[in-house]
């Protein structure tokens, strides 16, 4: 019980250290407690803490400093006294009545955001629940990264090998670098499990990417609080948004459905997105060099954590740049030319300076290093990358919110003359407008990415629009319900109650399905049963065979051995043996569907395979005809096999 | 077939030394408590060389020892397993 309650403190104390105490210390030295409120600071201090420490860490790598738990917890520590010390400097001497700043909700508003937060909670954690313990494909892929830059105490480098055939003989071949993966999606993970002590096959990575969702929703909500600010409606609008994204499609894609599938850098990158753009709008807005300083901070540090989030960012950024150009030339220009100044400002020199250094000599991004860039830009050449047809756009974007965002769109450009704030507009039509193009006609722009996943991103600033629109009708009709008569304010009352039911019925659509429980935990758990079995019994000569097609949480396997990434090797989808560009070799195949046939019998042999671990209902048959093969291991999923090396055919 | 979501059947079998002629087994139990019979059966004909029972409460394991039988080599030794509501789980290895 002891043993429980410490873990738990320190778990705790992990999440605050890694996640919290270096962003909200570092705003403090650059803000003390003027311009941003308490809401904006805590969400802030969690972006950037996740890109401070992923700094730091990386920083420590560069110069051999080993991650450990003493090493992580005084560098963090370090870092915070620093910081604190700064503010302590430049900001004790204020007065503290005059430096507060704060939004201030009605209570009736106060009551529903708690609700709204409430139900974003429950209905997350109501669909989490199977992935305790984790099974997620892509989780079980980043978390081995994770586990091994704790337990290496350093970065290492993304590599892996493959099966290839030489002089007639198969082999694993020498090993060559990964670009799908990004530091800064695997470093907060490492720091949190070194520090609290959780063990890497656990829920903790759940946990951690529930958290920087719900970060999201609050990112969210206090850009459309900054965006709309010149809006009489602000706070309806912002808490309209976090509806949208909290409550309705709650699930889909890229809320609760990437929580648990894993998809960390999405994940990490959606909640850095509003907040760099936050800082961009307040530096637009108040033309302060610090919010410029902490918008390029974040830009850099989305950058580091995720490549597609990144790209998606730049285009935004650049369409923004455009289109203000276009509607906006005189102000655009005059802070391009006469706002030159802030390029002088010591504080933006350092730094660049800083980003150049990391860059160039602390970190490059992997990304950068193998040339990844060009597969991304150039010819199409996968069929789920030649873009969306409008009817697929809608439904993975959620339909009232694409309805009611587009209905956004046009009314902020119709009124686009009479708003106060151009930024606010031109950067919420910029965003709409990329993802949308790059969703629906990635030729146009020559982009090889999957189109689903762009369309992902349109969540965000289609709930931003849904909420301006439907608060923005919603004021129009109550401000002229006294001049109506009753049975028209009726037919208007009507109108609207359809449009709300038709909201809700959109962003519940697909909630039933998702709940269900699938038994996902109990099958993972047979798995990892099976995985701990052999990680106890095997020794470095074994070579393990599992299965990708029917094993459940099979990508967590490696992570009870950490014999590197391609261990053990694995039947992969079969369409992937088929489309002549993910897989060009057949043993992994048919030592797991056809292990007595000729081709697996010298795989077997060549690459001195001698376990494999199948689903027990699917794959077992072909193993239990052949007489070299002992079912050595066997649970309600899982059987184990162990091949006689010193059998003769 | 096993309810996978109720933690009752979850149970697992497999040797101690999955890579020699050694046919020590362990009964792992996960779900509730689990009465177990074994049996150690003699090649396709299933000869049934030895039984027995075997209690193994919630989260334990229990291993088994087998009494030294003479088995023709190249014979199929199959350990079969059965608890209370019919579940059944082997493990097998073919001696030399």
């Amino acid at each position: 019980m002891l043993e429980f309650i410490q873990s738990q403190i320190l778990f705790y104390f992990a999440i605050i250290l890694v996640l919290f105490a270096p962003g909200y210390f570092m705003l403090l030295a650059f803000f003390g407690n003027e311009k941003l409120n308490a809401l904006e600071r805590f969400i802030l201090a969690t972006g950037l803490s996740i890109i401070v420490t992923d700094f730091l860490m990386l920083a420590m790598s560069r110069v051999g400093l080993f991650f450990t738990r003493t090493s992580l917890f005084l560098v963090l520590l370090i870092f915070n006294i620093l910081c604190f010390l700064i503010y302590q400097k430049r900001f004790a001497k204020i007065p503290k009545e005059t430096r507060s700043v704060s939004f201030d909700f009605s209570l009736k508003q106060f009551l529903l955001i708690s609700l709204i937060l409430f139900l974003s909670v429950f209905l997350r954690t109501a669909y989490l629940q199977n992935t305790i313990p984790p099974s997620s494909t892509d989780l079980g892929h980043h978390i081995y990264w994770a586990k091994l830059f704790a337990e290496s105490g350093k970065i290492q480098n993304y590599i892996q090998s493959d099966i290839v055939e030489k002089n007639k003989i198969f082999q694993i071949d020498a090993s060559h670098p990964i670009s799908d993966f990004i530091i800064g999606e695997h470093l907060i993970f490492s720091a949190i499990g070194l520090i609290s002590g959780a063990n890497f096959v656990s829920a903790f990575p759940i946990l951690i990417l529930l958290l920087i969702n719900i970060a999201t929703l609050l990112a969210l909500f206090i850009l459309a609080l900054r965006l709309f600010e010149d809006n009489a409606h602000n706070k309806n609008i912002a808490i309209f948004a976090l509806l949208f994204t909290g409550v309705l499609f709650a699930i889909d894609p890229p809320q609760a459905k990437f929580v648990g599938g894993g998809v960390i850098g999405n994940i990490i990158g959606n909640l850095l997105v509003p907040l760099t753009f936050y800082f961009y709008l307040r530096f637009l807005k108040e033309k302060e060099i610090t919010f410029l300083f902490f918008a390029l901070f974040f830009s850099m540090g989305l950058f580091y954590t995720h490549h597609l989030t990144a790209l998606i960012f730049l285009l935004t950024f650049i369409g923004f740049i455009a289109f203000s150009l276009l509607f906006n030339f005189r102000e655009t220009r005059n802070i391009i030319l006469i706002e030159r100044r802030v390029f002088r400002s010591p504080l933006l020199i350092s730094f660049f300076l800083f980003a150049l250094l990391f860059i160039f000599i602390v970190y490059t991004p992997t990304y950068l290093e193998n040339s990844a860039v060009k597969t991304v830009v150039g010819t199409i050449k996968k069929i789920d990358h030649t873009g969306l047809s409008l009817l697929q756009f809608r439904d993975i974007t959620g339909e009232a919110r694409v309805a009611l965002g587009f209905l956004g769109t046009l009314l902020l450009l119709f009124f686009y003359r009479k708003n106060i704030s151009k930024y606010s507009s031109l950067l919420l039509i910029s965003w709409v407008i990329v993802i949308t193009l790059i969703s629906l006609a990635p030729n146009l722009v020559k982009l090889d990415i999957p189109s689903s996943r762009v369309a992902n991103y349109g969540a965000y600033p289609f709930a931003l629009l849904g909420a301006f629109a439907f608060i923005s009708i919603f004021r129009q009709v109550a401000k002229q319900k006294t001049q109506l008569s009753t049975f028209s304010q009726k037919l208007i009352l009507i109108a609207y109650s359809s449009v709300f039911v038709f909201i809700f019925m959109s962003g519940f659509a697909g909630d039933a399905n998702y709940l269900k429980s699938n038994g996902s935990g109990e099958k993972a758990e047979q798995t990892f049963q099976a995985s701990r079995y052999l990680a106890s019994k095997i020794d470095k000569k074994d070579i393990l065979i599992s299965d990708h097609i029917y094993l459940f949480a099979d990508s967590w396997i490696k992570l009870f051995f950490m014999r590197g990434y391609d261990f053990p090797l694995y039947r992969a989808n079969l369409d992937r043996y088929e489309n002549g560009v993910d897989k060009n070799e057949f043993c992994s195949r048919d030592m797991i569907s056809n292990p007595g046939g000729e081709l697996s019998r010298q795989c077997f042999s060549d690459l001195g395979v001698d376990f494999a671990i199948v689903n027990k209902k699917t794959d077992s048959a072909q193993f239990r005809r052949l007489e070299n093969f002992w079912q050595v291991f066997s649970n309600d999923e899982v059987n184990i096999y162990y091949r006689k090396k010193y059998y003769v055919q | 077939m096993a309810d996978l979501t109720n933690g009752d059947s979850r149970w697992a079998l497999y040797f101690e030394n999955p890579t020699s002629q050694d046919l020590t087994f362990t009964l792992e139990n996960k779900g509730v408590a689990h009465k177990l019979h074994w049996k150690e059966l003699l090649g396709n004909a299933n000869i049934v060389l030895q039984e027995g029972d075997v209690l193994i409460f919630a989260g334990q394991k229990n291993t088994i020892t087998l009494l030294s039988v003479d088995t023709p080599k190249g014979e199929k030794i199959t350990l079969e397993v059965l608890d209370q509501s019919g579940e059944k789980k082997e493990i097998y290895k073919i001696l030399n």
